[in-house]
């Protein structure tokens, strides 16, 4: 790609994942969620290969973390909502509307399940790129 | 059963699930608001109980948590096919090239 390009990728890749952990951690206040934010996320990544091609973005940002954060992610899942009901005790409830610190436990699980959303988008990006490109 | 038959069944198939489909929406009772009393309670007393002004972050990890759960496990099933399919292409690209060059077909 050219210059242009590429310096917008660069510039604007750090504010797009910023938009994404801001839509993913106001989940339980704001519009959005898991599965918007991720995506955001996911979608930085994808400029950011457009930009600077498969084997540059894959040596920033490798495969194998991705992988085990997806298995983390979802093994942490499981376990808190199966012992949600525990958790909810932990987190109690502000009284105040639309502050960030009010859901009981939502903000939890909407970034868990924002990390699950984004790694699994990343890793069939990865995925169908290399495929098409080796 | 020939080939016309079988796409007379399907048509009718199609036919009678969407038919339903629609018919589900316009019909009062499946579609009318004051027989859903639970709608009305995630309305009104969703974000008393959790203080969450998002209601459908309420209803979708809470109220529909165990949903939730079975929907990140289809995407985590989706992403981990997509990966494996990927390394099967990968090694099948190889096996080809590994045959195409050694004569005993790379297994001996």
């Amino acid at each position: 790609m050219n210059a242009i390009v590429k310096t917008a990728a660069r510039v604007m890749f750090p504010l797009i994942i910023l938009f994404g952990i801001y839509v993913v951690v106001h989940g339980h206040t704001t519009p959005g969620g898991t599965f918007s934010g991720g995506s955001i996320m996911a979608g930085a990544f994808v400029i950011y290969t457009l930009a600077y091609g498969l084997g540059d973005t894959r040596k920033q940002f490798s495969e194998t973390p991705i992988n085990v954060l997806k298995s983390v992610g979802g093994f942490v899942l499981i376990l808190l909502i199966i012992f949600e009901f525990f958790l909810r005790e932990a987190f109690v409830p502000t009284e105040t509307l639309f502050a960030l610190w009010s859901g009981s436990s939502l903000m939890i699980f909407n970034i868990v399940g924002g990390v699950m959303v984004f790694t699994g988008l990343l890793l069939i990006w990865y995925t169908i790129v290399r495929t098409d490109s080796q | 059963m020939n080939e016309k038959m079988k796409l007379s069944v399907g048509a009718a198939c199609l036919v009678i699930i969407s038919g339903f489909l629609v018919f589900s929406t316009i019909t009062p009772s499946f579609a009318s608001w004051d027989r859903k009393p639970i709608a009305d309670f995630f309305i009104t007393e969703g974000w008393r109980q959790l203080s969450a002004s998002n209601t459908v972050c309420t209803i979708v990890w809470e109220y529909r948590g165990y949903d939730t759960l079975g929907e990140e496990t289809v995407l985590f099933t989706a992403a981990m096919g997509v990966f494996a399919m990927g390394i099967g292409f990968l090694s099948a690209e190889k096996l080809q090239e590994k045959w195409a060059t050694e004569p005993t077909g790379g297994r001996a």
